[in-house]
């Protein structure tokens, strides 16, 4: 059992009050807080070892390339790649999918052929892939949803074909929490020769990762959702691809040489890490993912699942409420959308605002799925390693003050 | 008085809750809509606008209680008024919502003010006054045509 009671301890800002009530934070599918260790590696960076990577010649620079570099060892070491080469960082996994729908999609795909997504995807990975589509000509397909909001899985068969040149499927749906089973996508990725992308921005941060047992070409993720700071992003991506794949960004750092007349790229990673990168952050990453991997993320997931148990038969019991998420809680991670009869979820939101209680309310940036589920959007609470039972009891109250100032149950008699 | 309940008076929650002003409008000339992507409020104004004065309102689509009560209250007290007099309606309240100062609404208005709570939700206040920016575009997009 994870001690979240001591690990909330390490994060300062859960210390802290909001509205004059203790801080119940539980949107960290948005962004997660940061622990102290992570808070300190950040300013100590800047306090005693700033300078340039990969281009001072003196003591400090050296230091500071070391430790982007250690980074990108445990980056490796997190998600089991072969080598570090495979590990790019970027800014953000939005910025990952960009990259490989420029590097790669825009380089290699042709007209009719189809990049399959499924109904629930995050906008960063569709957008980018819509672009794509509309320019080389190729078409977007969606593997459906399930009534129980899962994929459905029996039904891809019906969306793959030849023509299938990439898969790129989130690992957790950061709107329901579903986890989808990537092994088994990559299966079906594998026997139409489809490249395999995986969204990981809520994967990441709350399940063990290993992309070589996975079989995935791409894996994205984003270190402000893993304890990490704002601004670092990765992009695991296999050799063979990134060999074959053109820079993204063009500029410093990314190239061997320039010529009046032309240029040649770096080898990897260099050659799709243009610019001065967030050093400082990409240092302080490492020290999440050290906090991470001493938490383990087994732990981590099986904590939110037991939150969820205490969570759903509690507010299964709130008048009017429905929850949207899957019922198979060993598909599902620590999200718990939902919506209130009459109630629109920016409302439920203030409401727990002022009960110091902090919720994402919306489309989540999933309209898409909004559409499919025929609602302008839910509440959501997103749990992790630092939330406790007791955020669940706050959670329930609030919402109970909602039921109360906008008259539910009346308005449900009066209804039936 | 705790500030959700500054927020969700009575009357808002009324007028959000029972729009009688909500659907479409045979006679309408003039439709407008729009949209605050973030929270995902859409409204579409439908409009009768004859003689420089709104004939008839309603409107559709969907928001949170803020928007709904705002759009209703809004329609209520611009049907069957001048355009000169709802312009200057529409100055004031979205002038109560967003100066510094302490705007007081003119008599006839004064249940308007029950929305002045949402001026201490800075993020809602785009909630209250989509409707009326709306309902601003659609008496400019008349205005045009006249001329």
């Amino acid at each position: 059992m994870l001690n979240y009671k001591e690990i909330k301890k390490d994060f300062p800002i859960l210390q802290t009050n909001m509205n004059g009530k203790p801080l119940v934070y539980l949107d960290s599918a948005a962004s997660s807080q940061k622990p102290q260790r992570v808070i300190d590696a950040f300013s100590d960076f800047y306090r005693c070892r700033n300078a340039n990577i990969h281009r001072g010649a003196y003591r400090l620079s050296y230091e500071a390339t070391d430790l982007f570099e250690l980074t990108r060892e445990k980056v490796k070491e997190f998600l089991n790649a072969k080598e570090p080469e495979e590990i790019i960082f970027t800014r953000n996994t939005t910025e990952s999918i960009n990259l490989v729908a420029y590097s790669y999609a825009m380089k290699f795909l042709k007209e009719g052929d189809e990049i399959l997504v499924s109904e629930m995807e995050h906008h960063s990975n569709l957008v980018p892939w819509m672009m794509v589509a509309e320019k080389k000509g190729a078409k977007l397909k969606h593997i459906p949803l399930t009534d129980d909001y899962q994929l459905d899985y029996e039904r891809i068969p019906e969306v793959l074909s030849e023509r299938t040149k990439i898969i790129s499927i989130a690992h957790m749906s950061n709107a329901l929490g579903t986890i989808h089973d990537l092994k088994k996508i990559s299966d079906y990725a594998k026997q139409v020769n489809a490249v395999f992308v995986v969204d990981g921005a809520q994967g990441a941060s709350h399940l063990p990762v290993d992309v070589q047992e996975i079989g995935c070409d791409f894996y994205a993720l984003s270190a402000h959702k893993m304890l990490g700071p704002t601004g670092v992003g990765v992009l695991y991506g296999r050799r063979e691809l990134l060999e074959k794949m053109d820079p993204f960004l063009g500029g410093g750092s990314m190239i061997f040489s320039v010529w009046k007349d032309g240029f040649k790229p770096g080898p990897l990673p260099n050659k799709f890490e243009a610019g001065t990168p967030d050093v400082a952050g990409v240092v302080a990453f490492a020290v999440a993912l050290e906090y991470l991997k001493q938490i383990g993320l087994e732990n981590i997931h099986n904590h939110e699942v037991a939150l969820l148990e205490y969570a759903i038969p509690k507010l299964k019991e709130i008048p009017g409420i429905k929850l949207y998420g899957t019922n198979d809680l060993s598909k599902r991670g620590g999200i718990i959308s939902f919506l209130l009869e009459g109630v629109h979820p920016h409302d439920i939101g203030t409401i727990l605002d002022e009960e110091g209680i902090a919720i994402r309310a919306g489309h989540h940036c999933c309209e898409p799925l909004m559409r499919k589920l025929q609602i302008p959007g839910t509440a959501r609470a997103s749990l992790y390693l630092y939330n406790g039972f007791e955020d669940i009891d706050a959670l329930v109250e609030g919402i109970q003050k909602a039921v109360k100032i906008f008259k539910v149950e009346e308005k449900i008699r009066k209804a039936s | 008085m705790k500030l959700s309940e500054e927020l969700y008076k009575e009357i808002i929650i009324e007028y959000s809750q029972n729009p009688r002003h909500y659907g479409e409008l045979e006679e309408a000339n003039i439709h407008e809509e729009g949209v605050n992507r973030g929270c995902g409020d859409e409204i579409q104004l439908h409009l009768h606008l004859e003689d420089q004065e709104i004939k008839g309102i309603r409107f559709t689509g969907q928001g949170c209680s803020i928007c709904v009560a705002s759009t209703e209250m809004m329609t209520c007290y611009v049907e069957k008024r001048s355009l000169a007099t709802v312009k200057e309606l529409i100055h004031l309240f979205k002038t109560m919502l967003t100066s510094r100062q302490d705007i007081q609404m003119p008599k006839d208005y004064e249940e308007l003010e029950a929305l002045k709570g949402v001026k201490k939700f800075p993020i809602r206040v785009k909630c209250a006054t989509l409707s009326w920016n709306i309902l601003e575009q659609a008496i400019q997009k008349y205005e045009a045509i006249q001329k």
